[in-house]
């Protein structure tokens, strides 16, 4: 019998570790990116979970994970909220059995002060609020950086305008 | 004058910028970013990554022997049977052994070694003896009975405990024969030691490790055991069923075809099979004669008429 290979054993071992290291690091954060660009929290761990598991399979050759991750996860959720996808009915096996997804919704007040921006602004704010600076979602999302910086102006300029008029 | 100057002027921009400046807003402009981290923190509440990440990656080990069991067991039964060539079997029931070892065990063991040391020191002191006498006599019998409660509960062999009983009960006696103590908590100790070497984790799985390394074969094995060997006290339970799957994955051929399977230089003794399982034309009758049937469908391939759990009772 041939056995398992050193070499096989040991790189398939290395490579599992590092991307277990990063989905981790990063799963949260992009779920989190998903709800503030309008996704709820079944579709938004949903399509996490589809992401990173398209780049499991890719994790040879993607040499930017997290703008990949971070990339693809964005366009799923643009094809699923203009495709009217269905709702996932089977629990992702990221989203907790017990989590008792309505109520969470109801405390996190970022996620619905967002909702109430124009689609575009809470796009940009979402790149932003996500590390990304205006020539990173310029190239991202089709536009030109002085786009992305009016966008994100008006967006903050609406959000303050908001919290002033709920106090 | 320019100074009172400076200070009115600044004076004046502080009030202006307050006109046209509204810092509560750019402190909740400012905050939102960290109210983007507490969104992600709250995630932890409805999130399972374990659960998620598990349903990507397969499951691993920390013991690299137990995965590397895993790959062996996944293998077709002809395969698994030829690695009985070169899987150091013996060497590895040793590493079952010492991994078996209850920790609560393990611990008194290495009690009663250094008890066992202290023992000695004090009665290899003979001058102590002398000037001394009661006292030191009544320490080491306390000594030994420490040993003796080490004994029974590390599952060393009763013998030790009965030998060191002996050594109390001449340690009490009105003439002290420390030199006949000296030698048989000696002797003792000599056995101690030895029993601890065989169920020590790290030493047996060095030993599997260094078989391999003499034959040149199976290097990904021989790394696992040694990876296993630098982590022998935090994996032990892993260990134990790493080789629990390796041991049943080259023994059990049932409905196995094996028509094709070159079993020359195979130690076959153990291997287990059912009535399904096809052998080459050649080896068939040898294996039908040198079988014992355990059950309904399963057979055992012993060549001396003895299972493998009944020869290892007998040694």
């Amino acid at each position: 019998m041939s056995e398992p290979t050193t070499s096989h054993v040991g790189a398939k071992h290395a490579a599992d570790t590092a991307f277990s290291d990063f989905y981790r690091a990063t799963t949260r954060q992009l779920v989190a990116f998903l709800l503030l660009q309008g996704a709820d929290l079944p579709l938004a761990a949903d399509l996490a979970q589809e992401t990173m598991t398209t780049l499991y399979r890719r994790w040879a050759e993607v040499s930017q994970p997290r703008a990949w991750a971070y990339r693809t996860a964005s366009r799923a959720l643009g094809r699923a909220l203009f495709s009217s996808r269905e709702t996932p009915t089977a629990d992702p096996p990221l989203l907790r059995a017990t989590a008792d997804v309505e109520h969470w919704h109801q405390t996190q007040e970022v996620v619905a002060e967002l909702a109430r921006l124009p689609p575009r602004q809470r796009q940009v704010m979402a790149w932003t609020l996500f590390d990304h600076t205006p020539a990173e979602i310029a190239a991202e999302l089709g536009m030109t950086p002085e786009a992305v910086r009016a966008n994100l102006y008006q967006a903050r300029k609406a959000l303050i305008a908001r919290r002033e008029g709920d106090r | 004058m320019t100074d009172q100057w400076l200070r009115d002027g600044l004076a004046a921009l502080d009030s202006a910028l307050d006109r046209v400046l509204d810092l509560d807003s750019g402190l909740a402009d400012a905050r939102l970013p960290g109210r983007a981290a507490a969104l992600t923190d709250a995630l932890d509440d409805v999130l399972d990554l374990d659960a998620g990440l598990n349903a990507i990656v397969p499951v691993r080990h920390r013991s690299a022997l137990l995965n590397y069991a895993h790959a062996l067991a996944a293998r077709p039964p002809r395969d698994r049977l030829l690695a009985r060539r070169w899987l150091p079997l013996e060497e590895l029931a040793e590493v079952r052994v010492a991994a078996e070892v209850a920790p609560s065990e393990r611990d008194a063991l290495h009690a009663l070694v250094n008890g066992l040391e202290q023992a000695l020191i004090v009665a290899r002191a003979g001058d102590n003896v002398r000037q001394y006498g009661q006292e030191v006599t009544g320490l080491l019998v306390r000594l030994i009975d420490q040993a003796i409660d080490d004994a029974h509960g590390s599952g060393i062999a009763l013998g030790v405990a009965r030998h060191l009983e002996e050594i109390r009960r001449l340690a009490r006696g009105g003439a002290f024969r420390h030199a006949v103590v000296i030698r048989r908590l000696g002797e003792v100790q000599t056995n101690v030691l030895a029993f601890e070497e065989n169920r020590d984790l790290g030493t047996a799985l060095e030993h599997a490790a260094s078989c391999l390394r003499r034959h040149g074969d199976a290097g990904a094995l021989r790394r696992a055991l040694e990876s296993d060997r630098d982590d022998s006290g935090a994996i032990a339970r892993e260990v134990a069923k790493a080789v629990r799957l390796i041991q049943r994955s080259v023994t059990d051929v049932m409905g196995a075809d094996l028509a094709d399977a070159d079993l020359g230089g195979i130690p076959l003794e153990g291997v287990r099979w059912s009535a399904a399982t096809r052998w080459p034309a050649d080896w068939a009758d040898w294996v039908h004669h040198n079988s014992t049937r355990l059950g309904a469908d399963l057979w055992e391939i012993r060549a001396d008429g003895l299972t493998a759990d009944e020869r290892a009772a007998l040694t």
